[in-house]
């Protein structure tokens, strides 16, 4: 809406997509991604978190044609060790990169230098209009934030209790209460954060994972 | 209306009674504590309908009398230079939640070296705020101003904060026979502050929120700046109004001697007093000069400057200030303005002068003139500000420095 990455990119340019779910561009862009699993389960895997510095970090070096994965790993072992991360995690860090770096396909990358044409627009005065005030109230929610979600809480209807602390805590107003005084997820809207399951006192909600 | 005798800061505190001001957050700093002294005599007594705070600093002070203009009252605070400056990040604030607060500055020179007495660095460190600026030549200005400014600023075709600056000592202790117009003529020329989506439970509003995309800054930002372009045509009929009710009429540039004047000095503030008296002396010696007074400096009265200056032969521009390692900050906005005109003057003139209150002399004004007319005559620029200064001065800053370093 607001942020376009894709502004620039032409049919020759490379897209990274970090996802095993289908991507549908119009116009259609080359689309690159790792093989067979995507960054964040391969994250899960090797580090236990999703973490993906070292792996894009891995991608870019891959995609780039031009650095060697000894020199990546090196680049990732020096700037992990000066934010003074224990040994343990830097190896962990490191295999990852290089497993990331594996499962890109060699690409050709063209290079090209070509500034996209904008026109100029006169700005003249627009009354209240300029000012920066936002009217529309409750509008957070139309921004849907479900999709950054790693993982996501289920509820047992069965174990639920009716206690409410899951709405109580949820960070996001993401959790309304039913009639019977359930909660149902807003999976719009949720980020996948697990308080509400940290905070089930019968332990009535689970997680499941959303990437491959 | 009532002839008073009034000191400048007790004009201003009859400026915002009359304004029927909502709030007034206040601190206290030299030379305007009288002002907010007054102002809370008057509340305790009831004389004044409105609510007195002293918050915990100048900084607090802005960001309440901001936050509180956007709930729709009309606020009124005053203070001076360190106070000022204490406040600073707040003027951007507080003008870029288009809040139409009206901030009266008490010019003082700003530390370091700490002084008491006025010049301009103070108020002009906020020129580039957002707020609008009216500068006061004597202490009638100063009453008339904050009422012109409350109706410029809640205007709704500006919505922007304004600070009426008043010169500290000359104006703020001095006194003058005043006329200070009836509530009933204020009230017909005021009208009620009407907010733009003010804060209400029962209509929720989020007003200076971040704006974290590029262009919507640049946008807001340029919508800021053509609001204070439009404050000159708002002031222009405020002005018409005002003169049919109060009978005195006002303009973003005063103009004295100008018409056939050859060299013409301008000036701002209460300096100008003395500027004007100069230029009667001087023309009685057979000189022809003039002078051009600003009084609104934000927004920057460009075609007022443009239609008084060109085809003059030298503009001596009399800077109560300096940017250091520059030089005056009026002359660098002077000289743009003209700058494309065929006929702009042959000689722009910078001069530094009275920072810190230095006292202005006759001599001075002769030697500003001399020094132009040879300059015009010779087509030679400035070297740079002239950084004005008499033995007499150098005499005692001599001795004083020489004393201080333990000589006797």
């Amino acid at each position: 809406m607001m942020v376009k990455p894709l502004e620039g990119l032409s049919e020759k340019s490379l897209l990274f997509v970090n996802s095993s779910e289908k991507v549908l561009l119009n116009p259609p862009l080359h689309i690159v991604r790792t093989l067979n699993e995507d960054l964040t389960a391969l994250a899960l895997r090797f580090l236990g978190r999703d973490v993906l510095s070292s792996a894009l970090g891995a991608v870019a070096c891959k995609l780039s044609g031009v650095i060697s994965h000894t020199s990546m790993e090196r680049a990732v072992f020096e700037e992990l060790s000066e934010l003074g991360l224990e040994k343990d995690a830097l190896e962990k860090n490191v295999s990852l990169a290089k497993e990331c770096y594996k499962r890109i396909p060699d690409v050709n990358v063209e290079y090209e230098s070509k500034d996209p044409e904008y026109q100029i627009v006169e700005i003249s005065y627009a009354g209240a209009h300029g000012i920066p005030d936002v009217i529309s109230i409750a509008n957070t929610a139309s921004r849907k934030t479900g999709s950054w979600r790693i993982f996501k809480p289920i509820l047992n209807k069965d174990l639920c209790t009716a206690c409410g602390m899951c709405y109580i805590y949820c960070p996001e107003e993401c959790i309304d209460l039913d009639e019977d005084g359930k909660p149902s997820i807003d999976y719009d809207n949720c980020k996948g954060c697990l308080i509400c399951l940290q905070e089930c006192p019968r332990k009535a909600i689970s997680s499941e994972s959303v990437v491959a | 209306m009532s002839i008073m005798m009034l000191t400048g800061l007790q004009a201003a505190a009859w400026g915002a009674r009359l304004s029927r001001v909502d709030y007034v957050p206040a601190y206290p700093i030299t030379p305007q504590t009288e002002v907010i002294e007054l102002i809370s005599e008057w509340v305790r007594n009831g004389e004044m309908d409105a609510t007195f705070v002293q918050m915990e600093s100048e900084h607090s002070m802005i960001t309440a009398a901001g936050a509180a203009s956007l709930t729709g009252a009309r606020v009124f605070t005053a203070t001076s230079s360190q106070g000022l400056l204490y406040a600073m990040e707040m003027l951007y604030s507080v003008a870029g939640w288009r809040a139409p607060i009206l901030l009266l500055n008490v010019s003082r020179a700003v530390a370091a070296p700490i002084t008491l007495e006025p010049d301009h660095n103070d108020v002009l460190a906020a020129r580039d705020t957002g707020f609008l600026q009216f500068h006061a030549e004597n202490i009638q200005e100063v009453l008339d101003l904050i009422i012109m400014a409350y109706r410029v600023a809640e205007d709704a075709r500006v919505m922007l904060p304004a600070i009426v600056n008043m010169d500290g000592y000359h104006l703020s202790f001095t006194r003058e026979p005043i006329d200070v117009p009836s509530q009933d003529d204020v009230d017909s020329f005021l009208p009620e502050y009407k907010p733009v989506n003010p804060f209400r439970a029962s209509s929720p509003v989020a007003k200076g929120i971040p704006v974290l995309t590029p262009p919507l800054y640049s946008y807001f930002k340029y919508q800021m700046h053509l609001s204070s372009r439009n404050a000159l045509n708002v002031f222009k009929e405020a002005a018409e109004e005002f003169k049919k009710i109060f009978g005195r009429f006002y303009t973003a540039l005063e103009t004295y001697m100008l018409k056939d004047a050859e060299h013409v000095f301008v000036m701002s503030n209460s300096y100008a007093s003395i500027g004007k008296r100069a230029v009667n002396e001087l023309r009685k010696m057979g000189e022809k000069v003039g002078l051009v007074k600003i009084r609104i400096l934000r927004p920057f009265p460009t075609e007022d400057i443009m239609d008084a200056l060109r085809g003059k032969e030298s503009v001596i521009v009399i800077d109560q200030n300096i940017s250091i390692g520059k030089g005056g900050i009026i002359s660098a906005e002077i000289s743009e303005a003209l700058y494309h005109l065929e006929d702009r003057p042959k000689l722009i003139l910078p001069v530094i002068a009275g920072l810190g209150g230095k006292s202005l002399s006759m001599s001075e004004f002769n030697y500003m003139l001399k020094t132009a007319k040879r300059l015009a005559s010779m087509r030679t620029r400035p070297e740079g500000p002239i950084l004005l200064f008499r033995e007499d001065e150098k005499k005692l800053v001599d001795s004083l420095i020489m004393y201080a370093r333990g000589g006797k």
